[in-house]
């Protein structure tokens, strides 16, 4: 291949991209599993969470993440064979939801925590089409994380304002750094001392522009997250601290939590510190309405999506179904609520703030099999990690912190390349 | 498409619209293998921090570089793989691979690489190609400049 005439290179450039296409589309999780190799079950892709022009239901496939941790092994781990090539094997997502994680497992363990309930659609609703639903992932390789919100609330407490996100993530400021700097892009973070450490702040493209700052505390960094954050700790006294706390398990969860002491005039704890497991699925459904062609989606998650929204707009209390709640108009027109203990509501992607508390209204929720059935969803599914350094469990979960009876334990298998 | 207008735009619409262009961008940029990882990673933040990405510029370049942080953390394999195709499908047929290229391309800077092949073996324009990395239009045109340049030179060596 010595001829280079530019038209030549641009042939040659024009197949690459059409083969490089053909792997992605075979890499996708509409691929056939006869098409993957061993090593493709590390991750197949994540599919589209959600499609509102064309509402089918879809499939998120999941997978592992080669990590940095060793492979070591643990007392639990006898079960697992770590010393077999990878193979795929199929593992069906059979797990009752009930299902707890407990004691005795690796510590490159990833945690994929799943609602116990999940949205349905009444049929009564005007105009709309036929739900399709999925599962999406919503994180894996993070760094392991706590995190809150605090913001300002009304006399009245109907809107909330100014809502700062505070996270402790496990990492060094140079960790920070790498997982920050790049989303900042062209912006450079600047230095700012904050309650007299130095700090780094991190300015992410938006509007409003999202600022965050990075306090480091020994393995871990403190960072707050908020709009115009550095105007709003001036002249505050440190208000959060991060804490070590005993492992009452090995599941994967942090050994540190935050811990808050008197916060800035007018400010309230909204979201009190949750744990943010690496990975954690998120299901949804979606529809289309015919009137006003907006593709409604409700998703339910084991996290509080309110941390999110908050700090990047203010909200409005709400009422659903008797459960309090908060609406944005913005950016899709949101409505957050909790389902129970372990769930989160969202509904989203509406044309209007009405038409979300519609159809927030309008939900029932379902155990997961039902949900499935009902919506012809497909299991989730849950191949081995098998990434080039890691031998990593992955234990199904609906409570990361649960340390009493029931004590089954789902592990799935664990591979190794060589 | 490539996603690049303020979004009043719902998460759905976004992702169904700006995942190819995302893939292939995080393909061209880290290789079958890692780049489509990479992509799940921006595309799992997306699901889960709508409500900062639905409210950005340019949705698509932000999660470009979500991606790119989330592989750099845990790519090492595209230099001594050499190729940015991945040997565990079977889509192509091994007799079809163009090795000196996908040498000669790893050779270059990955913006340059990755704003050759989006443009050049994907067929992107050198707006959708801004777009995606975020940069301006300008910027591309000299990776591509730069980078066509740098791909004769080497595969004539």
């Amino acid at each position: 291949m010595s001829d280079l005439e530019p038209n030549d290179l641009n042939r040659r450039l024009r197949n690459l991209g059409r083969q490089l296409d053909d792997q992605r589309a075979a890499w996708s999780p509409g691929a056939t599993r006869s098409t993957r190799s061993t090593r493709s079950w590390r991750r197949p892709a994540l599919t589209a969470a959600v499609s509102a022009a064309v509402v089918t239901a879809a499939l998120v496939a999941i997978a592992g993440r080669n990590a940095d941790a060793p492979a070591t092994g643990s007392p639990s781990a006898t079960s697992i064979d770590l010393t077999n090539e990878t193979m795929p094997v199929e593992v069906p997502m059979t797990v009752p939801s009930s299902t707890i994680e407990t004691a005795g497992v690796s510590p490159a363990t990833r945690l994929l925590r799943l609602p116990t309930a999940y949205p349905a659609v009444d049929e009564q609703i005007a105009g709309a089409t036929e739900p399709g639903g999925g599962y999406a992932m919503t994180s894996y390789d993070n760094p392991t994380r706590v995190e809150s919100l605090i913001a300002r609330l009304d006399a009245t407490a109907t809107t909330m304002t100014e809502g700062l996100r505070i996270s402790a993530v496990a990492g060094s400021r140079g960790e920070a750094a790498a997982e920050l700097a790049p989303m900042a892009g062209a912006v450079a973070p600047f230095t700012a001392t904050v309650w007299g450490s130095e700090a780094d702040v991190y300015t992410e493209p938006g509007s409003p522009q999202l600022e965050t700052v990075v306090i480091p505390a020994g393995d871990v960094t403190l960072r707050i997250t908020g709009v115009h954050v550095i105007d709003s700790l001036a002249g505050t006294d440190r208000f959060v601290t991060v804490a070590s706390i005993p492992l009452v398990d090995d599941s994967g969860a942090p050994p540190f939590t935050l811990e808050f002491s008197d916060l800035p005039d007018g400010f309230t704890l909204v979201v009190t510190p949750q744990y943010v497991p690496n990975g954690s699925l998120t299901g949804y459904f979606s529809f289309n309405n015919t009137d006003t062609v907006e593709g409604n989606s409700a998703q339910v998650s084991t996290w509080n999506p309110l941390v999110a929204w908050a700090s990047a707009s203010p909200m409005t209390a709400v009422e659903i179904n008797g459960q309090p709640g908060w609406m944005s108009d913005r950016a899709g027109h949101v409505v957050i609520w909790q389902v129970n203990d372990e769930t989160y509501a969202l509904v989203g992607g509406s044309a209007t703030t009405d038409e979300a508390v519609t159809v927030a209204n309008s939900l029932t929720f379902i155990d997961e099999a039902t949900w499935r059935s009902l919506y012809n969803i497909p299991e989730p599914e849950f191949p081995p990690y098998t990434g080039s350094s890691d031998n990593t469990a992955i234990v199904v979960t609906t409570s990361a912190r649960a340390t009493e009876d029931p004590t089954t334990t789902v592990t799935l298998p664990v591979g190794t390349v060589s | 498409m490539i996603v690049s207008e303020p979004a009043d735009l719902s998460l759905e619409v976004f992702v169904v619209a700006a995942r190819p262009a995302l893939e292939r961008a995080l393909v061209a940029r880290f290789g079958v293998h890692d780049g489509m990882d990479a992509a799940a990673d921006a595309l799992a933040y997306a699901v889960r921090e709508w409500g900062r990405v639905g409210e950005m510029k340019n949705p698509s370049g932000y999660l470009y570089r979500v991606g790119v942080s989330s592989a750099t953390r845990w790519q090492r394999r595209l230099r001594r793989h050499g190729q940015l195709l991945s040997d565990v499908t079977a889509a192509v047929p091994a007799q079809l691979v163009d090795v000196d290229l996908q040498r000669a391309l790893l050779h270059l800077r990955p913006e340059q690489r990755v704003a050759v092949v989006l443009v050049h073996g994907n067929g992107h324009t050198y707006a959708e190609a801004a777009a995606m990395l975020d940069v301006p239009v300008t910027t591309v045109t000299n990776h591509i400049h730069r980078g066509l340049a740098r791909l004769r030179q080497l595969l004539e060596d």
